[in-house]
This record gives C-alpha cells, structure tokens and sequence, in this order.
C-alpha cells in the first residue's frame, strides 16, 4: 500500500468526533491533517473534500429551521442576495482567500445569523470551504445556532498553550462550514485578541487553505473595543446596520471606528 | 418622507410590532381607562316645562295705578323666590327619593343648593318662561320639574287671588268708611237743624218779612216825621215873622244895588284903561262905588235885625198863639214820632241780627250738605268699584281669567343629554386604538434611531452591499402566531368587555 492508501484508511478509522483539516497543495489537491502530533498526512483528492468527514448534516429543511440559507432554499431572492455579496466581497479582495469581518454597529443586530449565513455562502461551492470564528464575549453564541457542541474554544486556544487548533475548529451540520467557537470568553478575552498568537492563527487558517474563506463574527463596534484589534486581522468589514437599532451617531461612530481601508459595505438588516 | 399611506401604515404597523408589549399594555390601560370613565360618567336628564306668564295685571285698571304689578323682568327673580321658597324646596325634597339613608339638616341644605344649581329659568319672548331642571334620575328630573312649574302656577295664581282679594277687602272697607260718614253727616245735619229750629227757610221768610214791614213802617214814620218837621219849620218861620215879603224886596234893592255896582266897576276899569288913578272921572266913579257898597250893606243889616226887630204884632197876636200851640203839638209829635222811629230802628237791628244768624246757619247746613254730597259721590264710585273687584275676585278663584298657566308640561326625559356613555365608549374605542398606536409611533420618532435605509445611503454615502433579512424560522413563525394571538385575545376580551357593559346599559340595568 502506498502512503496515500494507509493515510486514507487512517483516516477513514479515525473516530467520528474527530475533525480532520485539509489542505490544499499547489497542485490542487488537497491535503487532510490528521489530528495528534501536528503532522500532515496529505491526501490528494478532489473528492476528498467531498467526502470529508461531517458528522451530522442538515437538510434544507433543518437549515431553514435555524435560519441559514441552503443551496436549495424556496426563498431564491435571499439566497441570491447572499450570493451577491459574497460576489461583491470576492470582488473587492484581489486576494484569492480573505477573512471577512462582519460586526455591527449596535448589539443585537443579528450579526451572528448574518455572519453565519455569509459563511455557508461561501461554502456553497463545492470548491470552497469557509471557517465561522466567534469573537463575541458577551454572549457567543453561533455554537448554539449551529448546534455544535464543544467545551472549549477560541480564548482557551489563545491562553493555554497547549491546545492545538485542531481541537478548536468544530464541524458543523454545514457542508464545508467549521466554526472555531468561543464557549469560555473569560476576562482577558480582549487581550487575547491582541496577541501575536491570535495574528498568526488568522494568518496561517488564511495560508493553509487556499480555498477556505474566514468569516469572523465580532461584537458590535458601540459595545466592545475589541472589534478595532480584529480590525486589523482581518482582510475586509462588514457593517450591518439592523432596522431601528442604530442611531446616526451611532453610524457615525462605527463609520470612523471601521475607517475606509478595509471597509467592504453595510449591510442593511430587516429594512 | 412617507409620501404614499401604504408606507404609512406599514410603518405604524412595524413600530406597533416593535412596541408589542407597550401598545398591548397601552391598549389595555386606555380601554379601561374609557370603560371607567363611561360608567362612572354622571347620566344628565333635563326635563322642562314652558309657563305663559301675561303682563297686564287684571287689577290694575281698578286700583287706577295703586296696586303694584310684576314686570317681566322680575319675572325669573319671581320664579326663583318662589320656587326656591323653603315651603317649596320642602316639598320638592318630599316629592322624590333624593337620599339614600335619612339626612340630616345639613345633608338636606347641601341637596337644596344643589337642586337649585341645577334649575334653570329662561325667559323666552316677552310672555313665556322656561323652567329647565336637570338630575341624574330620568324620572326625578321629570317629577321635579313638573313640581316646580305646578308650585308656580299655583303660587302665581293664590298670589293672584289674594291680591284681588285684598283689593277687594280694602275696597270694601272703604266703602263701609264712606258709609259710616255719610251716616254721621246725615246726623250732623238733623242735629243742627233741629238745634236751629227757628232757622228753617219758613223762618227766615218770616223773618225777612218782618224786615220788610219794618223798614216800611221805618220809612212811614220817617215820612211823617220829615212831614212835620216841615210843618214845624214853616210854622216857626210864620212865628219869627214872615218878613219874606220884605226880605224879598230888601234883596230886590240888595241885588239891584250889586248890579249898579257891577256897572260902575265895569265903567271904571274901562277908565282905567286910558286914564290915570287921579283923573277926576275915576275918582267919582270909585266914590259911587263907595257909597253904593255902603247901601248895600246897610240893607243887609236891616234885613237881618229886621228878624228880631221884625213885626211885633205878629209876634204877641192870637195867631201868634195859635200858631204857638200848633208848634208845640208840632214838637210833641215830632219827637214822638222820633222816638218811634227809634224803636223801630232798634226792632230791625234786631231783626238784621236775626236774619244774620239764620243766614249763618244755613251757611253751615249748606256746608253740611255740600259733605254729605261729597261722601255720596265717592260712595257711589266706590260701590261701583267694589262690583268689579267682587267680578275680578271671583274670576279668580274660578281661575277663569288667563295670566298664567302651563304652556307646555314637563316631560319624562328619554335620553341623557351631554356627553353620554355611548360617546365615551365610542370614544374609549377609539382612543384604544389610537393612543398604542400613536405612542409606538411616537416613540420611534423621537428615540432617533435610524429606520430609514436613504439615511445610511444618502447622507453617509456609504456603500451599500445589500439588504438582508433573517429567514424567518419556524420557531420565529411559532412566536409571532402566539404574540398575534395573544394581542387579538386581548382585544377581543376588552371588546367582549365593553359589549357585556354596553348590553348592561341598554337593558337600564346600570
């Protein structure tokens, strides 16, 4: 058997709770990182992310039933929408991959489910990938819209150092959608975002899959400062100003705290 | 901003969705609130009546401007202190149900001024009165309008008779008082005349005929005596000697003398003229004058002594006897008829005095009569008055003559007037509506958050990726359908409340 052969079999064997990272190679293949030691174990096939491992995966249906968008939802208009700004963001980015940072200008804006649905629309293509990052300290709550269940998340990852990322980024029921949660924000979350750790974590999800698109779900800019340190993580903004919960000076604020750089848009919520 | 209703409305239901527990609890308070208001609101049932009220005074034509009329004017002034007498309120308050336990004396002033706050009288036109009461009792407000205006009425018409009455009264005793000194002057007349008996006009005629015939006898012996008297006087003349004869002749030469005089002197004057005092004519002339002025009076004084030293003869002869005792009989009935004429004289002052005394005393009777005229006279007005007064009298207790009565009579009030609980309600229902709506609406104006997607794109000039919506999720849908349900739940129980006391108020039992 070749290597190929066992890495597959391996692969196949491993438990199902166990998520594997694949990787892209130059030549188009694709590479799956099986968790332990940190070594690769490439594999080349198309059709191996195709089959990678999901767990539970939901129907349209059960999508709509949480309220992300599917391939094959009866609300085209939506679908399309989204598809349009993911359109319009792959457009603005000369980048092949980019992290997107969507945040709000007030809390409560529905920026998680918006952030959540813009990550499956990158995952749409079949080709694509998109990696979901909650930020929220406050209430983190996209482990609970995309049922994923696990103990610990992103501030664990950043303060202890002996967690590898594999252990933080959770499958969803999401085709080709990982989401890296947040379950234990604790006190120094803000800090943690400064860090160099946190800057190479982004960097090296964007470098290692070519193919994987980040979604960051931030705090809205009123409430948390945070969202200026992930300011500089990222790659494009997203503001969503939701219907009747911003004021002008609110706008204002966020205007001047997101600046133009990396400014992306707004998204207008429920108008 | 919002040009068409369609936005509108959308926009009054998408800050009524926002504010649902606000516009709910809104929408329940405010419906309440109405519902209360309509309950507790004071019903106003005003019943009146119209009083014809006449301006002539009946009696005033009889009492010729004496008696004191209402003006109409006074009229409402009239109503109010009769109506609001204390008899009347007494009966007023005996009249109808006004306290639900017994009241005390203070109780009862505090309902009497209210009722009288709430009576209203308005003069309409110059013969009508309108009585005007409201209560919050349909049928307390008919009854005590109705009291009111029969309390008027009957006032008015009792007043109305006892004045007559009165003017009756006082015009009978009037006449008893014109009786009475017609009766004394009859009295006073008799009396007098009876007193003065010889003063009746038989008396009087007696009397002036008595007057009458003493004057003529007066007069006869006047005559007489002036006859005599002349006689006398003759008869002295014949006595001291009728030396008439030369008397005569002695004036004769006495005038003849004055005339030569008189010539002389006209003569001498004529000398005068052209001659001086001394020239020898004059002289003579005046010497003439001399010596005939001395004639005359020599013949004067012989005329004169020629009385005394007259005819002797005569003077001592039988006829001078004679004559003698013709002037004593002459004397004798001279003085006697003087002394008759004396005493005649004496009966006519007498008489004179008489006369005078009946003349007074018929002054006094005449006086007498001319009182017992007068008293006649006013009697007989009197009597005449007091007919029609007796007329008026009765027409007023037959109530005949027309100077009040009901025009129109109170009647039962069917609907309350005023604000009414259908109007609260009506307006309970709306406000139910419009107070939520309004103040959900009103809130997202003011609270100055942004619900318009031209701010962001026009005023911030900021690119606009797209706008979104949340899938709406089954759970969501779940919601929304029990928040619907739960909002129209109340609204239909606050209307099922109000329709229960809606049907309460129509079948009277509230």
């Amino acid at each position: 058997m070749s290597t190929f052969e066992t890495g597959v079999v391996k692969a196949l064997q491993q438990p199902k709770n166990s998520f594997d990272e694949t990787e892209e190679n130059a030549d188009g293949t694709l590479d799956t990182l099986s968790r332990g030691m940190g070594s690769k174990k490439l594999i080349n096939s198309r059709k191996q992310i195709m089959n990678m491992e999901q767990g539970k995966i939901y129907t349209p249906k059960q999508l709509n039933d949480i309220g992300i968008i599917s391939g094959s939802m009866k609300d085209v208009s939506l679908l399309n929408k989204y598809r349009n700004l993911r359109t319009k963001l792959l457009a603005s980015s000369n980048k092949n991959n980019f992290s997107t940072l969507v945040t709000s200008i007030t809390p409560n804006s529905g920026t998680s489910l918006i952030a959540c649905n813009l990550a499956a629309t990158f995952a749409l293509e079949k080709g694509k990938t998109s990696l979901l990052i909650d930020t929220n300290i406050n209430n983190p709550s996209l482990g609970k819209i995309l049922n994923v269940k696990s103990e610990i998340g992103l501030t664990d990852y950043l303060e202890s150092d002996s967690l590898f990322l594999e252990d933080i980024v959770m499958k969803t029921p999401i085709p080709r959608l990982r989401l890296l949660p947040n379950n234990n924000p604790g006190e120094s979350a803000s800090e943690c975002f400064a860090s160099e750790k946190m800057k190479d974590l982004i960097s090296h999800l964007l470098k290692r899959y070519p193919e994987r698109f980040i979604v960051i779900d931030s705090p809205s800019i009123a409430t948390s400062a945070d969202t200026r340190i992930l300011l500089e993580l990222c790659d494009r903004v997203v503001l969503v100003a939701s219907y009747g919960k911003f004021t002008e000076d609110d706008l204002k604020y966020a205007i001047m705290a997101v600046g133009t750089k990396k400014f992306a848009g707004v998204i207008l919520n429920e108008f | 901003m919002n040009l068409t209703i369609s936005e509108i409305i959308k926009l009054l239901l998408r800050s009524v969705w926002e504010r649902k527990v606000l516009v709910t609890i809104l929408f329940v308070i405010t419906s309440i609130v109405f519902l209360m208001m309509g309950l507790l609101w004071p019903k106003v049932y005003t019943s009146s009546t119209s009083i014809l009220v006449e301006q002539q005074n009946i009696l005033r034509p009889l009492m010729q401007g004496t008696a004191e009329t209402t003006s109409a004017q006074n009229r409402d002034r009239a109503a109010r202190e009769v109506i609001f007498s204390r008899e009347s309120m007494i009966r007023i308050l005996a009249s109808s149900v006004w306290f639900d336990s017994v009241p005390d004396e203070k109780e009862k002033d505090l309902m009497r001024e209210a009722i009288k706050k709430r009576t209203e009288f308005i003069n309409v036109g110059t013969n009508l009165m309108l009585i005007s009461y409201r209560d919050s009792q349909a049928k307390r407000a008919y009854e005590t309008a109705k009291l009111m205006a029969d309390i008027f009425v009957e006032q008015s018409l009792s007043a109305k008779r006892n004045e007559s009455k009165n003017a009756y009264d006082f015009i009978s005793s009037q006449v008893a008082e014109y009786q009475k000194k017609l009766i004394d002057v009859e009295l006073a007349i008799t009396k007098f005349r009876s007193n003065n008996i010889d003063a009746t006009p038989l008396a009087e005629n007696a009397a002036k005929e008595r007057l009458l015939s003493l004057n003529r006898q007066i007069e006869t012996v006047d005559l007489e005596l002036n006859e005599e008297q002349t006689v006398l006087k003759a008869r002295k003349d014949q006595l001291s000697g009728e030396s008439s004869n030369i008397n005569e002749a002695s004036f004769e030469r006495e005038s003849q003398l004055q005339s030569r005089i008189a010539e002389l002197e006209g003569k001498l004057s004529d000398l005068r003229l052209t001659y001086m005092d001394n020239y020898p004519d004059i002289t003579e002339t005046k010497a003439q004058i001399n010596v005939l002025k001395i004639r005359v009076s020599n013949e004067v004084k012989a005329r004169e002594s020629g009385i005394i030293s007259g005819n002797s003869q005569l003077r001592d002869g039988p006829l001078a006897q004679e004559l003698r005792s013709q002037i004593s009989r002459s004397k004798t009935n001279v003085s006697s008829y003087k002394s008759r004429k004396t005493q005649l004289e004496l009966l006519r002052t007498n008489q004179l005095k008489k006369i005078e005394q009946i003349n007074l005393v018929k002054a006094e009777v005449a006086e007498l009569n001319r009182d017992y005229d007068v008293n006649q006279q006013m009697y007989q007005r009197l009597l005449s008055q007091r007919e029609n007064a007796y007329v008026s009298m009765n027409i007023d207790i037959k109530q005949q003559g027309l100077t009040i009565k009901i025009q129109e009579p109170a009647s039962l009030p069917v609907n309350p007037k005023g604000i009414r609980f259908a109007h609260i309600i009506l307006a309970g229902l709306a406000f139910s509506f419009a107070v939520p709506i309004g103040a959900a609406f009103g809130l997202n104006l003011i609270d100055g958050k942004v619900r318009d997607a031209k701010v962001v794109m026009d005023e911030f000039n900021l690119p606009i990726l797209d706008s979104m919506y949340s899938i709406t999720t089954p759970t969501i849908k779940k919601y929304n359908i029990l928040k619907i349900s739960a909002m129209s739940l109340i609204v239909l129980s606050m209307w099922g409340l109000y329709g229960h006391f809606i049907l309460l108020r129509m079948a009277g039992q509230i």
